[in-house]
């Protein structure tokens, strides 16, 4: 297996090579939360919003603009295109489940992505001086597997909304409201501390605060011993949950195009 | 030994129907009309190990269907096919490392980077090893002349070209089956003439079972001895192509150069003349009569050179299809195969 990801790492290595002007673009359109922190940043002028204050929410959204950079994930609009157009028959043809080749494209942009944000890192750490995080090595660990649970959770339920292109043809649709449900819910368009208390349980233990501001919290020391606790449970649970929705609707759809063609 | 077996194979599928237009639109999105289509409708054939066949039938015949179905992409919705005693939806690798579908239409190699970058790729893929990768790649790269094309873009290569690439990742594992739809499609005579001996020269190599589609005859008879004919699902035949001739059609074609100008001579007497040309001309002689026909011309008429020809190829299969239309007809079914 290893020998197969290196093979296809280092051919998306190439192709997004081909295409480095593209991906630098991209990732400057990936900017709403630094729009967002714009709009925090002027409304807490007169003081800190439930308990934030101008420096916290520079903060909060640095960090978590670079977990959404580094949890970036498209796969939806190549599996999408793939099987409406029967590309995706050519990848069954292969002794090997096509999802790793999707794997491996992602992460390759992810290396793209941090030799960009490593610069863009030093640069805002100048211009704020004053950023403080609760990096330890254990809430430093927290925070990659964190990141890399978030990562795995974005990509597999946008895998399985591009996997409902084996049945209908609005799958892209379907992930754009999950996709700004997680917006919302994320902690993208405010962090979750400010939502009303009885919104806040319920997003606590939704998926959408796993897929970006809970590798964020885990650092920013507002987290109780007994909240960190429960989040990384809950954050392991829709892992799994993902990892099984994923093997059901592979399996479901796979059937589904082996009889009915796509 | 029998390396395809297809048995009793049905596929049906079932596509919804939309008329054209806004309200067509409307109309479909509120109820959706549905009709069953026959793509494959009871077909069985076996073929053994080393041999190409032909997979011969008009655009919607049901070719590419069986030739999914055989590769594992789709399963049968009755009867049963085998390869290399593997059930192939159930799309096991050993199975899927030992058989390819290269469809003409449709492309495996990287658009932006060069071929090899696709080779390197199937490599590991396919758990090949370097010096079998080494090996395959020489062998492919002389048999297409591919050494000029591997390190240059793809979306840079000629179709032909590319078509060559593509042949040879989807072969670089060195399967024993190949599943070929249409691998000439959109050719120039030249680079089909080259496609058609590769096939060849590939099957002596390696004595691979090939199942191979083409609307260019000219593939067919140069590749394959036997060929199997489907029309709307159904096999109509199976068997030697020259045999195909002799059974479909009762005529053969004498074509004869005479000595002196045909002022006079009542050709039509021998048999249907087709044209006359100076002192040419073509005529059809029923299948049982043409050497007594042509003795008896050959006694009979001032004749400088004559000679006796099977019907083209392309001829004999328009009129497979023609015979199945009309049975069709005349069984009440409708073109379409709706339901």
């Amino acid at each position: 297996m290893l020998i197969k990801y290196a093979a296809l790492l280092r051919r998306s290595f190439a192709a997004m090579l081909e295409y480095r002007a593209m991906i630098f673009i991209w990732m400057l359109t990936n900017v709403m939360p630094l729009v967002m922190l714009a709009v925090w940043f002027s409304l807490a002028e007169g003081g800190p919003i439930a308990g934030y204050s101008q420096n916290d929410f520079v903060a909060y959204y640095l960090l978590i603009t670079f977990v959404r950079q580094m949890t970036n994930v498209w796969v939806i609009w190549e599996i999408d295109y793939e099987i409406r157009h029967g590309d995706f028959s050519i990848k069954l043809l292969h002794p090997l489940n096509p999802i790793h080749e999707y794997i491996a494209s992602h992460i390759t942009d992810k290396f793209l992505r941090i030799a960009v944000m490593i610069p863009l890192g030093i640069i805002a750490w100048l211009i704020f001086p004053t950023l403080q995080y609760d990096f330890t090595i254990i809430t430093g660990a927290l925070f990659l597997i964190a990141l890399v649970a978030s990562w795995i959770i974005r990509f597999l339920s946008q895998y399985c909304f591009g996997l409902l292109a084996f049945w209908i043809s609005e799958s892209i649709t379907l992930n754009e409201v999950w996709f700004a449900a997680s917006l919302m819910l994320g902690g993208i368009v405010a962090p979750l501390d400010l939502f009303p208390a009885n919104v806040q349980v319920i997003a606590k233990y939704l998926p959408f605060r796993f897929m970006f501001s809970f590798p964020v919290e885990i650092v920013s020391g507002r987290l109780t011993q007994t909240d960190l606790v429960a989040g990384i449970a809950a954050m392991l649970g829709w892992l799994l949950a993902s990892i099984i929705v994923y093997r059901w609707l592979w399996r479901r759809g796979l059937k589904h195009f082996s009889a009915f063609g796509a | 030994m029998v390396q395809i077996l297809v048995d009793h194979l049905c596929k049906y599928y079932q596509v919804h129907q939309k008329e054209p237009g806004l309200i067509g639109s409307l109309k479909s999105f509120i109820a959706r009309k549905y009709s069953d289509v026959k793509a494959v409708d009871d077909v069985s054939f076996a073929i053994g190990a080393g041999e190409i066949v032909g997979f011969l039938g008009p655009n919607g015949a049901g070719k590419t269907t069986t030739l999914k179905v055989l590769s594992g992409l789709l399963y049968p919705t009755n009867g049963a096919a085998r390869v290399l005693d593997f059930t192939p939806h159930e799309r096991r690798a050993a199975f899927l490392r030992n058989i390819t579908l290269v469809m003409g239409q449709k492309q495996q190699l990287n658009w932006d980077l060069p071929a090899m970058d696709t080779f390197l790729v199937n490599a590991a893929i396919y758990e090949i090893s370097d010096a079998q990768f080494k090996k395959t790649l020489s062998a492919l790269t002389e048999l297409l002349e591919l050494a000029p094309l591997l390190k240059k873009q793809v979306r840079k290569l000629s179709l032909g070209e590319r078509m060559k690439c593509e042949l040879a990742a989807a072969l670089l594992h060195r399967p024993q089956v190949l599943f070929l739809d249409e691998p000439t499609i959109g050719l120039d005579v030249t680079m089909q003439t080259k496609i058609r001996q590769f096939i060849a020269d590939y099957n002596a190599r390696y004595d691979a079972t090939i199942i191979l589609t083409s609307h260019y005859m000219a593939d067919v008879t140069a590749l394959c001895k036997r060929v199997i004919v489907i029309d709307h699902g159904k096999l109509l035949y199976d068997g030697d192509l020259h045999a195909l001739a002799e059974k479909i059609a009762p005529h053969k074609l004498i074509h004869v150069e005479f000595s002196q100008s045909l002022d006079g001579v009542q050709l039509a007497e021998y048999g249907e003349v087709i044209k006359t040309r100076g002192q040419r001309a073509d005529l059809l002689i029923p299948r049982d009569q043409t050497s007594q026909v042509a003795a008896r011309m050959l006694a009979e008429l001032p004749i400088a050179d004559v000679t006796i020809e099977e019907p083209p190829i392309e001829d004999v299969i328009t009129r497979v299809f023609e015979q199945a239309a009309r049975a069709r007809a005349e069984r009440g079914e409708s073109d379409e195969d709706e339901e």
